[in-house]
C-alpha cells in the first residue's frame, strides 16, 4: 500500500521522482549494508528450456538438498544458496530429469535444456551449458556473444565493445583503422541492419569504429545473422545484428562502473517493487582533455592535419516489469551523440562533424498459453548528422535526418516436432539525406526546398523450423514486405512534365518476398552439415560520400528511380563440438553470394554542398562474394577464446568504372585473421591478448600526371586497382581483481591498444612537394594513420 | 641513366600518340598519353595555350623530365567564327612550362565565342568557349587578421545579375606572384545568391599545390591585384572538379573523385575558358 501511494506520488512529478530514486538508493544501500556480515550466499537463475523446441519450460522443479523451487511461466527459475557444492535436481512430468552439479562461488546465470520424455534425441547429454549448440540450431550461421565472450577480448581503452567484438568473427570484417563500417561476407556497410531492443540503429558507431554505439554494460546478449537471415527480419542483404537489454526483473540493486583517463561509464540497476525494475547506464568520454591534446602535440606542425577533437556521450535506460505470471514488459531508451573534428592546416581548413543515434522502444511479451508467446513492439528511432567545413568565415553545412516508426507483432507457437513463428511488421521511414546550407560572409546561400522522402514497409512473415527425422531439421520462411515510396514527392516525367505527389500519396509502389531455408543433418552426436539458401531484398541504401566509411554516408529510400538492392546466397559448413563438455566449438562455413542494385553516388561528399537531386547522381551496379569462414573456439579450460579466419573475395561490377569489367570491393579481404584468448593467471590476474591481420584496403593509384597551373595534377588508373597495406595489430590486457566479494568487487586493468604501434593508414593521398622553377618535384603517398600505441588504465568497480 | 629514362619515355609517348598503345601499357602500368591545354581568351586580350603532355607515375620529376613536357612544335589557332588566328610560341618565364603559344591579333569580346583548335603529329584537338560580360566589383575593404592583426584580409562586395546566369572565379597578384593566383575557394555559381549583393571574404590561395604552407592573408601596405572573373559554364565545371581534386584529395573526408571535367575534345584533356575579367588595383590597409 505504502509503495502503491508513493509511486503514485512520484508519478506527478518528475523531481519528486528523481528524489524518490535516491531515497530508494539510501534505503537499499542501508538494507544491503546490514547484511554484510551474513553468511555467504550466492543466486543462481536462467531459463529452462525445451532441448528441442527451445520453448521455454514451465513448472519444473528445481531441487537442492537446501531449497526446492519452480519455473515460471517463462521458464525463469531462481534461488539463492549457501556458497559452496550444489547437487540440482530438475523434474518435469513431460521431460526427463536432469542433474548438475555445480560450484557455486558467486552468482551464476545458467540457462538448462530439458529433453521430452521419448524425445527424438533423448540419446543427448543435456549439458547445463548457457550457450545454444551451433551445431543442433536449425538455422543458419548465427554467432551469440555474451557478456562473457566480450570479457574475453582486451577492451580498447577498457571498454567492452559488442560489435568490435563481433568483428573477430569470420565473415563480418572490419573496414580497417577509422572506419566504422562492418562488412560481413564482402556485402556493404549499409547491408546490415542492426537492431537495438528491436529498433534500428543507422549508424552504430562511435569514434570513427573505435566504439560502437552499445554499451557493454547494458546490454545482455548480441546476435549475427549472417546466412539465411530468419523471416522474422528482413530488408538487408548481408546480416542481422540483434542486440538486447537484459530482461531480468532486477531484484537488487546494483552499481557498477568504470573509469579511466578517457572515459567513464556507470549502470545503476535499481529495482522499483518486485515486479519492476530500471537500469540506466550512461558513459561519456573526455579525450578532448587527455587524449587528443597529446596527439596533436605529437604531431606537430609536419602534419597536415591539426586540432584533432573528438568526444562522445551515451545513456540507456531500461526498464522491465512483470505483470503476473504471463505478461512482461521492457522499456528501453537510447540516446548517444558524438562531436568530431579536425583541421586542414594547409588550407586553414576546419572540419567539424557530430551525429546523434536515438532509439526508443517498447515491448509487451506474453504468454498466452504454454505453446504460444506473443511479443508487440513499438518503435521509434532517430538518426541525425552534421558535417561542417568552415575556413574563416565560409561557412558550409550538410545534415542528415532520419525518422522511423515501427511496429511488429510476432507470435512464436511451440510444438513437438514444429516451432512457429509468424507475425507483422509496420515500418514508417522519414529521410532527410543531405541539406545544405552554406554561408559567406553575411549572405545566406539559396539552396531552395530540401529534398525529404517518405516511404514505408508492411510486412508479413512465416517460418517454421521442424524435426524431418531425428537428423534432419528445416528452417523454412519467407517475409512479404509491400514497400511504398510516398509523398510528397515531386518529379518530371519523360514528357518533362513535373508530377507532384500529395502527402501519403504513393509514388511508387513494389512488394517481394524475401525466402529462406536451413537444413540441418546431423552427422553424429557432434557435428552436423547445413545448408543455408536465402534471398534478400533491401529497399534502403547507404550511399557512400566519404573516402574512408565516415558518418557522412548517407541513407536513401528506394525511389521509383532508385531500385532496391538484391542479394541470393547460398552456403555449406560443417559444424563441430568436440573435447569433454564441448570443449571446443568449431565450424567450417563456406557462401556464395550475388548482389544486385548495389549503388554509389557519382560525386563526392563536395557535391552535396549543392541541393542537387541524389536520385539524379547515381551509379547502379552488382557484385559477388565468396569465401570460406573458419572458426574454432575454446569454451573451457584455463586458456579460453577463439580464432576466426576468412578466405573470401568481393568484387563489383558498375557500369562506366573500369570499363564495365569486375573490380575489387574496396573491403575486399582475402585474408582476414581475428585471434582473441583470456588466461587467469592466478585467481586475481587474468590476462587477455587479441591480434587481428587483414587484407589492406583496395583503393586507386594515380598512374599519370600533368601540370595546370603549376600545380600537379594526378590522373588515376584502374579502380580499385591498388591495395593499402595490410591491416594488422595486436591488444594486450591485464586486469588484477582488488577486491572480490558477493557485496562489492573492484578490479583494476591496464590495456595497451596496438601494441607494437603499427602505423595502419586510414587513408593514402598522394602528396606533391618541391618548386617547379626548380625544376625538383617530389611525390609521396601520404598515409593518414589515426592512433600508435595506447596504453590505459582502467578502474573498475561493482557494488550490491 | 635518366637520359635513358627520359629518352625511353619521350619514344614511348610519341610511340603511343601513333596508336601502339599496348606495348606502351605494359611499360607504363596504366599510363594513357594525352595532350594536356591551358588556355585562356580574356576579354580585351590575346589568347593564350600552354600546351603539355601528361607523364607517367614516377615518384620524383626532375628538370628533364620537366621540360621535356612541353609540346613546342604544335599548329594552335584560335577562330571567333570570322577571323581565325594561329598563335606564336614563345618562351615566356612568368608561365611554367616557360613555353606558351600567344596570339596578337585577336582580342577577347564579351558575347564573342572562340574555337581553339590544336593540331600535332596528326592529332587534333578542339574546343570552344565565349566570354561572358564582365561584372564590376562594389567594393573593395581590408580588414586586420592574424594573431597579432599585422596582416589583412581582402573583403570584396558584387551585386550578382538577376537576369544572367553567372559563374564568378577570383583571382589576386602580388608582387611576389608572376601570375594572377586562384584565391583559396575561388569558383562561385550564382544559383546560391541570384540577383544579390554578395560580400566575400578572400583567402589567398596557395601559389600551387606543392607547397604545404599558405598564407590566406596579405602583409599590411602590400599592393594587391584583384582580378574578379566571370567565366562560362564549361570554365566553372573544370575549375570547381580542379579544386575539388587538387585542395580535396588530401582530405579523407572528401577524397579524390579523380573526375575533372575537361573541355577538349580529342587525345587530351584540360581548360579553354574565356574570360570577363574585372581588374582592381588596391593596397593592403585595413
Amino acid at each position: 500500500m505504502y509503495t502503491f501511494q508513493f509511486l503514485s506520488l512520484i508519478r506527478k512529478s518528475p523531481f519528486l521522482y528523481l528524489l524518490s530514486l535516491k531515497f530508494a538508493f539510501l534505503l537499499l544501500l542501508t538494507l544491503f549494508l546490514s547484511e554484510t556480515n551474513a553468511q555467504n550466499s550466492y543466486q543462481i537463475e536462467g531459463h529452462l528450456y525445451n532441448a528441442s523446441t527451445k520453448a521455454p519450460v514451465a513448472n519444473a522443479t528445481i531441487k537442492t538438498r537446501q531449497k526446492t523451487t519452480s519455473s515460471d511461466e517463462r521458464g525463469y527459475y531462481n534461488l539463492v544458496l549457501n556458497e559452496g557444492e550444489h547437487v540440482l535436481t530438475l523434474t518435469h512430468i513431460a521431460y526427463d530429469t536432469l542433474q548438475i552439479s555445480l560450484i557455486l562461488q558467486k552468482d551464476e546465470n545458467k540457462d538448462l535444456y530439458l529433453h521430452p520424455k521419448m524425445a527424438l534425441m533423448n540419446e543427448v547429454v543435456v549439458s547445463g551449458s548457457p550457450r545454444k549448440s551451433n551445431i543442433r540450431s536449425v538455422s543458419g550461421n548465427v554467432q551469440t556473444l555474451t557478456r562473457e565472450d566480450l570479457r574475453k577480448q582486451p577492451a580498447f581503452l577498457g571498454q567492452a565493445d559488442p560489435l568490435k567484438t563481433l568483428q573477430t568473427l569470420p565473415g563480418s570484417g572490419k573496414g580497417g583503422e577509422g572506419n566504422s563500417g562492418f562488412y560481413v561476407r564482402g556485402g556493404t556497410a549499409g547491408q546490415n541492419l542492426t537492431l537495438f531492443n528491436e529498433a534500428p540503429i543507422y549508424n552504430p558507431s562511435h569514434l570513427l569504429g573505435f566504439f560502437s554505439v552499445f554499451n557493454a554494460e547494458a546490454i545482455d546478449q548480441v546476435k549475427l545473422y549472417k546466412s539465411a537471415i530468419p523471416s522474422e527480419y528482413g530488408g538487408r542483404l548481408s546480416s542481422i545484428i540483434e542486440v538486447n537489454s537484459s530482461r531480468k526483473v532486477e531484484d537488487s540493486l546494483s552499481i557498477r562502473g568504470d573509469v579511466s583517463i578517457l572515459a567513464a561509464n556507470t549502470t545503476l540497476a535499481l529495482p522499483i517493487t518486485s515486479n519492476w525494475s530500471l537500469s540506466v547506464s550512461a558513459r561519456k568520454t573526455f579525450m578532448n582533455q587527455t587524449v587528443w591534446p597529446l596527439v596533436n602535440s605529437l604531431a606537430g606542425n609536419g602534419s597536415s592535419f591539426n586540432d584533432m577533437r573528438y568526444d562522445f556521450h551515451d545513456l540507456n535506460l531500461n526498464s522491465n516489469a512483470r505483470i503476473g505470471s504471463r505478461n512482461s514488459l521492457n522499456l528501453s531508451a537510447y540516446h548517444g551523440g558524438d562531436r568530431f573534428g579536425f583541421g586542414i592546416r594547409r588550407f586553414n581548413i576546419s572540419n567539424g562533424m557530430n551525429w546523434k543515434n536515438s532509439a526508443y522502444s517498447f515491448s509487451w511479451k506474453s504468454i498466452l498459453e504454454d505453446r504460444a508467446v506473443l511479443q508487440n513492439t513499438a518503435s521509434y528511432s532517430g538518426y541525425n548528422f552534421n558535417f561542417g567545413m568552415t575556413q574563416d568565415k565560409y561557412d558550409a553545412n550538410i545534415t542528415s535526418q532520419i525518422r522511423d516508426i515501427n511496429w511488429k507483432s510476432v507470435l512464436a507457437l511451440y510444438f513437438q516436432k514444429h516451432q512457429l513463428k509468424t507475425g507483422l511488421q509496420y515500418t514508417r521511414h522519414r529521410f532527410k539525406p543531405n541539406t545544405p546550407s552554406v554561408s559567406a560572409s553575411d549572405t545566406e546561400y539559396d539552396f531552395g526546398l530540401p529534398n525529404i522522402y517518405h516511404s514505408d514497409e508492411s510486412s508479413f512473415f512465416l517460418s517454421d523450423e521442424f524435426s524431418v527425422t531425428e537428423k534432419t531439421g528445416i528452417n523454412a520462411g519467407a517475409r512479404f514486405t509491400y514497400y511504398r515510396q510516398l509523398g510528397p514527392y515531386q518529379l518530371t516525367n519523360e514528357e518533362q512534365e513535373t508530377v507532384s505527389f500529395g502527402k501519403n500519396e504513393a509514388v511508387s509502389a513494389f512488394g517481394y518476398i524475401e525466402p529462406s531455408l536451413t537444413l540441418r543433418q546431423l552427422l553424429n552426436q557432434n557435428s552436423s552439415l547445413k545448408l543455408s539458401l536465402s534471398r534478400n531484398i533491401q529497399p534502403l541504401h547507404l550511399i557512400s560520400v566519404t573516402a574512408v566509411n565516415f558518418p557522412a554516408d548517407f541513407w536513401m529510400p528506394s525511389l521509383r528511380s532508385i531500385p532496391a538492392e538484391k542479394g541470393l546466397q547460398a552456403s555449406v559448413g560443417y559444424f563441430r563440438d568436440s573435447g569433454k563438455d564441448n570443449r571446443y566449438e568449431s565450424y567450417i562455413d563456406l557462401y556464395y553470394k550475388k548482389m544486385s542494385g548495389l549503388v554509389e553516388f557519382s560525386g563526392g561528399i563536395m557535391n552535396l554542398i549543392d541541393n542537387l537531386k541524389i536520385e539524379e547522381n547515381l551509379l547502379f551496379g552488382s557484385g559477388r562474394a565468396y569465401g570460406a569462414e573458419f572458426f574454432l573456439k575454446k569454451n573451457t579450460g584455463k586458456l579460453t577464446g577463439w580464432i576466426g579466419y576468412t578466405l573470401a573475395k568481393s568484387e563489383r561490377r558498375f557500369e562506366g568504372i573500369n570499363g564495365g569489367n569486375y573490380f575489387p570491393a574496396k573491403y575486399d579481404r582475402t585474408h582476414d585473421l581475428s585471434i582473441v584468448s583470456s588466461y587467469p593467471l592466478t585467481s586475481r590476474w587474468n590476462v587477455n591478448a587479441s591480434f587481428t591481420y587483414a587484407t589492406g584496403n583496395a583503393y586507386t593509384k594515380p598512374a599519370s600526371r600533368y601540370l595546370i597551373g603549376g600545380n600537379i595534377v594526378n590522373e588515376y588508373g584502374p579502380f580499385n586497382g591498388n591495395r593499402m597495406p595490410a591491416y594488422h595489430r595486436m591488444d594486450l590486457a591485464a586486469t588484477y581483481k582488488i577486491r572480490n566479494n558477493r557485496k562489492f568487487s573492484t578490479e583494476l586493468s591496464l590495456s595497451v591498444y596496438n601494441v607494437y604501434n603499427r602505423q595502419n593508414p586510414v587513408y593514402i593521398y598522394f602528396l606533391a612537394e618541391g618548386d617547379l622553377e626548380k625544376q625538383k618535384v617530389s611525390i609521396r603517398p601520404k598515409s593518414v594513420t589515426l592512433l600508435p600505441v595506447l596504453p590505459a588504465v582502467n578502474y573498475k568497480f561493482s557494488f550490491k | 641513366m635518366i637520359i635513358l629514362r627520359n629518352t625511353i619515355l619521350a619514344i614511348a609517348f610519341l610511340a603511343a600518340l601513333f596508336g601502339c598503345k599496348k606495348e606502351e601499357q605494359s611499360v607504363y602500368g596504366h599510363y594513357k598519353p594525352r595532350f594536356v591545354v591551358e588556355g585562356w581568351i580574356e576579354q580585351g586580350d590575346y589568347p593564350h595555350v600552354i600546351l603539355t603532355h601528361n607523364i607517367p607515375f614516377f615518384t620524383s620529376l626532375d628538370s628533364a623530365q620537366l621540360s621535356e613536357v612541353v609540346i613546342r612544335w604544335a599548329k594552335v589557332s584560335v577562330s571567333d567564327g570570322q577571323t581565325t588566328e594561329v598563335l606564336t610560341a614563345k618562351k615566356d618565364n612568368d608561365y611554367f612550362p616557360a613555353y606558351i603559344y600567344k596570339g596578337n591579333e585577336l582580342r577577347g569580346m564579351p558575347g564573342k565565342t572562340y574555337t581553339l583548335t590544336i593540331e600535332y603529329a596528326g592529332n587534333t584537338l578542339t574546343s570552344t568557349t565565349s566570354i561572358p560580360p564582365k561584372v564590376p566589383l562594389d567594393s573593395v575593404w581590408f580588414i586586420p587578421k592574424g594573431d597579432g592583426l599585422d596582416k589583412v584580409q581582402l573583403q570584396l562586395r558584387f551585386k550578382d545579375n538577376p537576369s544572367e546566369k553567372n559563374y564568378y572565379k577570383i583571382y589576386t597578384k602580388t608582387s611576389s606572384n608572376k601570375r594572377y593566383i586562384p584565391t583559396l575557394l575561388s569558383n562561385h555559381d550564382d544559383k546560391y545568391f541570384n540577383g544579390k549583393l554578395l560580400t566575400l571574404q578572400v583567402n589567398r590561395g596557395p601559389e600551387n599545390n606543392l607547397t604545404v604552407e599558405n598564407q590566406p592573408y596579405f602583409n599590411k601596405g602590400e599592393a594587391v591585384m584583384i582580378k574578379f572573373a566571370t567565366i562560362p559554364k564549361e570554365g566553372f565545371d573544370f575549375w570547381s572538379t580542379f579544386q575539388d581534386e587538387v585542395i580535396n584529395s588530401s582530405n579523407p573526408l572528401v577524397g579524390s573523385t579523380g573526375k575533372i571535367k575537361s573541355n577538349i575534345q580529342g587525345p587530351g584533356l584540360g581548360i579553354w575558358c574565356g574570360y570577363g575579367s574585372y581588374i582592381l588595383q588596391a593596397t593592403a590597409t585595413p
